[in-house]
């Protein structure tokens, strides 16, 4: 897995696709595009775990906190993340 | 679809409907009126994502941002939200605490405004690059509460940020810049040092810095500058620097034990760093340096020293050779490159010199001090030996990777003394000394020292290689 640390500088909910794009970098130009999906096949409580992830994105965002998404190697699907301590 | 963008004036919650009511626009009486419903036909998954686009509204008018909500050009139900795309603040704005802002195109007399209920006080950057606008210290006089921050040069000003500015305790991390957006960005930690061992070693004592809040703060700011600033452009070239992770740690809580201390006083004035207590302590934050610099409150031991970074040859690395040899730049380190700094550091070129030999490699090339007519053995990238003192030096120094450079003949403007064997690769400026020597002795200021051609292409390669990896 590798791990992606920044500041989220934009966040765009659609929920027609069940999806969030974050995006996470330095500054608002320089950023990596990553997402959270929650297919029809996630169970519940797997969806509810991702929605919250999406609300932790943004509050960090407002909160101008760094957050570390985990995602897979050749993968933008976030699957983890953490908030670290300032 | 249709945008509409603005600050969310008012949200409300109609229970009948079961609809969330958004009003957006620039004041609380100029607004548009958008709705999301939460549908007895939504799938679950649509309904908690509805549920989200509420929570990033809510946040964002609790902070004061302005939204984007997307809606069809004749409807008022809101399909999707966007928060985002404005020059960004890292970390709270805390009084006495690092402060930095992020965005794209900084002028060079840009200024940070803080304004609040009419109160404006502008705050002047210590360091500004096209990417960053660093404040050593945020000053007392910025309002607590909630501020507009404005960017503002000759050229104009910046749309406001709301931030909200406090006098709690500084934060124990602080990231200054968070780097490039990748997994695993070329990562400078700069620390203060917890513990001292002394020269005899395996005793600690406290180390005075973490008493010393304000001079950290002035020695990283010191440091910055020194590796951003001036003439030497080694990390600034091509905006690399934008490439950078940047992180200072602070933390007053750490008790004189081994595991605190950074640092090891020399005989008679030398501190070096301690490198196998590196990646513990950063570890214990979070975080993975390529650098390490230390920054020690010692009053007896005040002599900047480094060490340079053991790459780990069992990951990636970058091919090259150097007079026919193949060797690599490592991507990753197993013990980072470290520098001990005194906290005094204020004057010359210490931190990109000390940075110089850090940023290089034991095994695939070290860059040593070209004052001392030494070596420390092994592969030394920017030095070469002689047969015997005074024998001619060759025309040509090295061979890396199929470019020729030239020796320096002539030792820039300092000459070689005649008892020395050694001799450097040419310089970018022969008119001062080279930046991994005696900078002091230069004509007019150390600040204006540069490295050598080889050297300089060398470590660019080599940082590339890390920030890229």
């Amino acid at each position: 897995m590798a791990e992606t640390q920044g500041l989220v500088q934009k966040l765009k909910v659609l929920p027609d696709s069940s999806l969030a794009f974050v995006y996470i970098g330095p500054t608002p130009t320089n950023t990596a595009l990553l997402f959270i999906s929650r297919p029809s096949s996630d169970s519940p409580n797997v969806g509810a775990f991702k929605n919250n992830m999406v609300d932790a994105m943004a509050a960090a965002q407002v909160a101008h906190r760094e957050v570390v998404a985990v995602h897979g190697d050749s993968s933008s699907l976030i699957t983890d993340m953490r908030i670290d301590p300032v | 679809m249709a945008e509409t963008r603005g600050l969310v004036q008012k949200l409300k919650w109609t229970s009948g409907v079961a609809a969330v009511f958004v009003y957006v626009g620039p004041t609380a009486t100029t607004t548009s009126l958008f709705f999301i419903v939460f549908a007895g036909a939504d799938a679950e998954a649509t309904l908690d994502f509805k549920r989200n686009m509420v929570h990033l509204l809510e946040q964002a008018q609790a902070a004061g941002y302005d939204v984007t909500v997307v809606h069809d050009a004749n409807s008022a139900e809101i399909q999707q939200v966007l928060v985002g795309a404005f020059d960004a603040p890292v970390g709270e704005a805390i009084h006495g605490d690092f402060y930095s802002v992020t965005g794209s195109g900084f002028p060079q007399d840009a200024t940070l405004v803080f304004e609040r209920g009419g109160v404006s006080v502008s705050v002047t950057p210590d360091l500004i690059r096209p990417h960053l606008l660093y404040v050593s210290v945020l000053p007392s006089s910025v309002p607590t509460g909630r501020n507009l921050l404005r960017v503002t040069s000759a050229a104009g000003t910046s749309a406001p940020i709301p931030v909200t500015v406090s006098d709690q305790t500084p934060y124990t991390i602080r990231v200054l810049h968070s780097g490039a957006p990748r997994p695993n960005p070329y990562t400078i930690v700069f620390a203060a040092n917890g513990a001292i061992e002394s020269e005899a070693g395996g005793s600690f004592r406290a180390d005075p810095v973490l008493q010393n809040r304000p001079g950290y703060h002035a020695a990283v700011t010191y440091c910055l500058q020194n590796l951003l600033l001036q003439t030497e452009d080694l990390l600034r070239a091509g905006n690399l620097d934008a490439e950078l992770r940047i992180v200072s740690i602070f933390d007053p809580t750490l008790t004189a034990t081994a595991a605190n201390a950074l640092v090891h006083e020399l005989n008679p004035n030398i501190i070096e760093t301690r490198r196998s207590a590196l990646v513990p302590f950063v570890s214990r934050y979070d975080e993975t340096a390529d650098i390490v610099t230390a920054i020690t409150g010692s009053t007896t031991h005040t002599r900047a020293s480094a060490w340079f970074t053991t790459d780990d040859a069992a990951r990636p690395g970058t091919p090259f050779t150097y007079d026919g040899v193949n060797r690599t730049h490592g991507h990753f380190p197993s013990i980072p490159g470290s520098a001990a700094l005194p906290v005094t550091v204020s004057t010359g070129m210490t931190p990109l010199h000390e940075f110089g030999h850090a940023c290089s490699d034991f095994s695939n090339g070290m860059v040593v001090d070209l004052y001392v007519d030494g070596s420390p053995g092994g592969f030394q990238e920017n030095k070469k030996f002689r047969a015997t003192a005074g024998a001619a030096i060759p025309a040509n120094f090295a061979t890396y990777n199929g470019t020729t450079y030239q020796s320096d003949q002539n030792r820039d403007a300092l000459g070689y003394p005649t008892t020395w064997r050694s001799y450097h690769p040419a310089p970018i400026d022969p008119t001062r000394p080279n930046l991994m020597d005696n900078y002091w002795l230069a004509f007019d200021s150390p600040l204006r020292c540069r490295l050598d051609r080889l050297t300089y292409a060398f470590l660019t390669d080599r940082i590339r290689a890390k920030a890229f990896r």
